[in-house]
């Protein structure tokens, strides 16, 4: 460009001149910025608006307004009115312009418009730094209202005289594109992000002009998109729920929620995030939530696992969506436990203890990994699966003529597990059942009773020596211990105590033998092994008949009671023969080379060795040599008939006065290791019996220590707060029963541990 | 000595009217009692002082109503009580017999000893056989009337009329004594009402569980039920939560099964 030509600025202190210099300028940023604009022209401009701003007094129009006062640099507000009319009437120009445009196009036109008009706005905002530096500070600071920085001046004129025309098209149109998408045609969508920025920068904050607000957006965009989103779905849904299932509907609605979450970070300011959520949650899933619900009881009959999932995803994101569900679950899961259950009675009175227990536990981990899998382990889910399965397992066919039927059979299937036998399960997979036992246990109610059954079988396996492991014994007691606490287990760790002290006690009997007998002893010993149990701890009883042991054992016997006399002054020795038992050979048969063994109870063994003296023996004469009570030596002489070890006189007799007993010597068994130690099925009856009566009274006791111990600490307390107390200390061992707490208080009242106040009050008496 | 308050004074008041006494000895006993004039009139009557006078008097009493003055000096038998009670008009078979004997802390049915009858008329005041007479009648009154003074009496009667060494009341005794508390016939409150005839229905339903022996605290607590009874008699008072005693939380059901059953009445009728 030649440097002649270079234009001038206009006299500093003529408006009029100046301004006809300055907007030929300006309209070249404005309208033709792509042909470039050269730096000397540039800072012509740059300097006539600061000489004008820095003159002393202009002249022209803005004469009237000098304020001497004020100083020289603080000239101005004629150039800043006349910039904004200037703007004014190319905003109109536009404005007309855009008329001739609508739809894609209108958005187009919109677009390029405003990036032309914000680009000219920064040069022109250059260009008039110094007027912003002074003149609009002082004005802004001095508080004046619509006294922006040039920049801002451009954008409130886009608003007020651009803008406020065309908002209402440029939406239809923006709203008519993103129907479009929704509808699944390809759109530009950078056209919507451009609009959404425009909208978005057009928020002022009146107060503090260096901020900017969403208002000019929420109120122009959000406000109609969110309204022609709600109508969208809302005939989007009442139609496609009309034609399609209830499934197909969910699958539909999770995609479309899906899909309008990507729509904002596609193109929409995050700030709408929340609005269209809400909206499309409650358009798609609210307002059809009546018709989800009813499906759920038809998903749940299928096992749909993945549409449950779906229905629980898209529920739990309303408000109370999820509630009327749980009661469903709840009450499906508790009929599937009572059906099950159901299946196992049919079996009538012999069913295994296995299959009541695989049953409830195979209704547990189904619907387990329902909860997991399909209702993301929501602890509510969790806590309605355990109501359905407490209520499941305590009441139904199999317990209803007992309520401590759950725990018994628990106890006996868990005993079937740890007791050596055919049966015995690898150790991991014995481990993993143990684990399902305690998820049965953790519902039981009656837990004192699964206690009284199991300490029993526990005593059983200990004293027969028939654990499967002690490894798997010490766990089970500790998972046990685990869930109930130290007090529960107590008696189970002093048994297996007892039976480790008991070891080393035989083994140092065995040495105080070596140091004590001569050799006539030696050659009269057994071989033998004692176990000691502490009486408080072991769950047994003395024999229920007499017996006269055989006098091989009776020296044997004595010669430990002893040794341990001697080393445990002052204690008592208890012979529970019925849990003894010992193997004895049968020399008398000639017919092998080596010689059967018998493995026998005591009670056998009494009556075998009478043997030794003759080869037949009258009943009574057996009686009395054993004096075994006749329901207790009967069915064992029953037992050496049926093996043929004896044989009756008259043939064919069952066990009874008159009748005489025969050794036979012509025993045959395929097997060397005979068991005849078979347990009698009237004992076991009686046992299980007696377990049910010692729980009612323990029962009681356990409800008058409790009442005892609270008010020994409380004192004095109100009735119905005693009782609330009582069931809250007692029912992690058993559900008390109210009218059995109140039956309890009045009984300490009569043995005087405590007294009625007035005003039901119940002080401790101490 | 400082002035007396209006309250104090008239304490003084109520002392010397009972005990007769003078006005310096009431105010002294008084202030040794912290103005409690109960136990203010108890001390004076115990001291030297108070008790020369009336305890003679009722002392002397005593001891023409004695079985045998000498075997037990200190003791009214049976026969003397029988004397006595029909010197003071009071029947052997009304709710006031009771209330004497529990004003005189008797022993068992039909006995005194010489400390709970001194104390006991004296506690009231009573020094002449027509003082006596005149407060029997009283009782006779206040006990249907107060149930304050009924509960006392009530109450008292449980260790009255136990057997020796026993802890329990026997039924057959527990039920005529109820008998005699639960009717108006000889002093006592009226439970039988026209709709419900509790009483009876009480009676027949202890007699069907069993005829079971009655412990101290239903004896209580049926005396506490029937006066709710006689506030409410649909039970809208009674949950099974509470703390009634289980024979009668029983009882309450037993009842509202009889009531449930109008047809077998109508039947009856029939």
């Amino acid at each position: 460009m030649p440097a002649l030509n270079m234009p001038q600025p206009p006299p500093k202190d003529d408006l009029d001149a100046t301004w006809t210099f300055l907007e030929k300028g300006i309209n070249s940023v404005m309208l033709k910025l792509e042909d470039g604009i050269d730096m000397q022209t540039y800072m012509v401009l740059y300097t006539t608006v600061h000489n004008f701003c820095t003159s002393q007094k202009a002249v022209g129009n803005g004469q009237q307004h000098l304020h001497t006062h004020r100083g020289a640099h603080l000239q101005g507000e004629e150039l800043y009115k006349l910039l904004g009319l200037y703007l004014s009437r190319h905003l109109h120009d536009v404005s007309r312009e855009s008329q001739k445009h609508t739809e894609e196009g209108l958005l187009a036109f919109y677009i390029r418009e405003w990036i032309r008009y914000t680009t000219a706005a920064k040069y022109v905002n250059h260009l008039f730094r110094y007027l912003n530096r002074h003149w609009v500070k002082r004005e802004i600071d001095e508080g004046k209202k619509n006294v922006y920085d040039v920049y801002t001046l451009h954008l409130v004129k886009w608003k007020e005289d651009f803008f406020a025309n065309v908002h209402e098209k440029v939406m239809e149109a923006v709203l008519n594109l993103i129907e479009k998408q929704r509808n699944g045609e390809t759109i530009e969508q950078s056209q919507i992000k451009s609009i959404v920025d425009s909208f978005v920068s057009l928020g002022l904050d009146e107060n503090d002009i260096t901020k900017s607000t969403l208002e000019v957006y929420r109120f122009y965009f959000e406000k109609p998109f969110i309204q022609a989103t709600r109508v969208y779905y809302e005939n989007e849904s009442r139609q496609f729920v009309a034609e399609n299932s209830v499934v197909e509907y969910m699958k539909k609605a999770e995609a479309r929620l899906e899909e309008e979450k990507a729509r904002v970070g596609l193109y929409l300011h995050p700030d709408i995030t929340k609005y269209l959520t809400d909206t499309c949650l409650d358009v798609l899933v609210t307002a059809h939530s009546a018709l989800l619900r009813d499906e759920f009881q038809v998903l749940l009959d299928n096992e749909r696992q993945e549409d449950l999932a779906r229905m629980y995803r898209l529920l739990s994101r309303i408000k109370d969506g999820l509630d009327p569900l749980r009661a469903k679950f709840e009450t499906h899961v508790r009929k599937a436990g009572l059906a099950a259950v159901e299946k196992v009675a049919t079996e009538g009175e012999t069913f295994e203890p296995k299959m009541y227990v695989d049953a409830l536990l195979q209704v547990h981990t189904r619907y387990q990994s329902l909860v997991n899998d399909a209702f993301n382990g929501e602890s509510e889910f969790v806590r309605s699966l355990d109501n359905a399965c407490r209520e499941f397992v305590n009441r139904n066919t199999i317990c209803k003529s007992s309520s401590t039927k759950s725990p018994e059979l628990l106890a006996r299937y868990t005993d079937s597990l740890l007791k050596k036998g055919a049966k015995a399960a690898e150790e991991s997979e014995l481990e993993e059942m143990l684990v399902q036992i305690m998820t049965v246990f953790k519902y039981i109610e009656d837990k004192d009773v699964f206690q009284k059954f199991y300490s029993k079988m526990l005593a059983k396996r200990l004293v027969h020596v028939n654990s499967v492991s002690d490894d798997a014994e010490t766990s089970m007691i500790s998972k046990l211990k685990e869930a109930c606490g130290f007090e529960y287990t107590n008696k189970l760790q002093r048994m297996f105590q007892d039976i480790q002290i008991s070891k080393d006690l035989n083994a140092n009997y065995r040495d105080w033998q070596e140091k004590v007998l001569d050799d006539e002893d030696r050659k009269k010993l057994l071989d033998s092994h004692f176990q000691v149990l502490g009486t408080g701890f072991w769950p047994l009883n003395p024999p229920t008949t007499d017996f006269l042991a055989p006098p091989e054992i009776v020296r044997t016997a004595e010669r430990f009671q002893t040794f341990y006399f001697d080393k445990h002054n002052g204690r008592k020795l208890t012979w529970l023969w019925q849990l003894c038992k010992g193997e004895v050979k049968t020399n008398y048969i000639k017919s092998t080379k080596v010689p059967y063994t018998f493995q026998v109870s005591t009670f056998q063994m009494g009556i075998l060795l009478l043997f030794n003296e003759t080869d037949s023996l009258e009943y009574s004469d057996i009686q009395k040599a054993t004096s075994l009570a006749p329901e207790i030596l009967e069915p064992n002489l029953s037992i050496f008939l049926k093996a043929k070890v004896l044989t009756a006189t008259p043939e064919g007799s069952k066990p009874g006065p008159g009748v005489v007993f025969n050794l036979n010597y012509n025993f045959k068994n395929k097997k060397i290791k005979v068991n005849l130690n078979i347990q009698i099925k009237s004992e076991q009856k009686v046992e299980s019996d007696d377990t049910h009566k010692t729980i009612e009274e323990d029962r009681k006791l356990l409800l008058q220590s409790a009442i005892v111990r609270i008010m020994k600490s409380r004192k004095k307390m109100k009735h119905v707060q005693l009782v609330q107390e009582v069931i809250q200390q007692v029912k992690s061992r058993f559900p008390p029963k109210v009218p059995d707490i109140k039956k309890n208080i009045e009984a300490l009242m009569e043995k005087d541990y405590i007294e009625r106040l007035d005003g039901d009050e119940i002080a401790y008496i101490a | 000595m400082p002035p007396y308050t209006a309250a104090q004074k008239q304490y003084i008041t109520q002392f010397v009217n009972f005990t007769q006494a003078k006005d310096a000895a009431a105010s002294k006993f008084l202030r040794a009692h912290n103005w409690n004039v109960e136990e203010a009139i108890d001390a004076y009557f115990q001291s030297p002082q108070g008790s020369s006078g009336v305890t003679a008097a009722i002392g002397k009493i005593f001891d023409e109503y004695r079985d045998s003055p000498e075997d037990n000096p200190d003791g009214i038998g049976i026969e003397g009580a029988i004397r006595f009670l029909g010197d003071i008009q009071v029947r052997l078979d009304e709710v006031a017999c009771l209330g004497i004997a529990e004003l005189l802390n008797s022993p068992s049915m039909g006995e005194f000893t010489r400390e709970g009858f001194v104390n006991g008329w004296r506690s009231v005041g009573c020094d002449s056989v027509p003082k006596m007479v005149s407060h029997a009648e009283s009782l006779r009154l206040r006990i249907p009337a107060e149930p304050e003074v009924f509960r006392r009496v009530y109450r008292f009667a449980f260790p009255l009329c136990r057997m020796q060494g026993q802890r329990n009341l026997q039924f057959d005794i527990a039920a005529e004594q109820w008998q005699l508390f639960f009717t108006p016939e000889n002093g006592g409150v009226q439970w039988n009402t026209p709709t419900t005839p509790w009483l009876d229905w009480w009676i027949t339903y202890l007699d069907e569980k069993g005829k079971r022996p009655v412990n101290k605290d239903l004896w209580e607590q049926v005396e506490v039920f029937l006066r709710k009874t006689r506030a409410d008699e649909s039970f809208s008072w009674w949950s099974p939560d509470g703390a009634w005693p289980g024979a009668l939380d029983e009882f309450v059901s037993w009842v509202q099964d009889r009531r449930g059953k109008p047809g077998t009445e109508a039947m009856d009728v029939e």
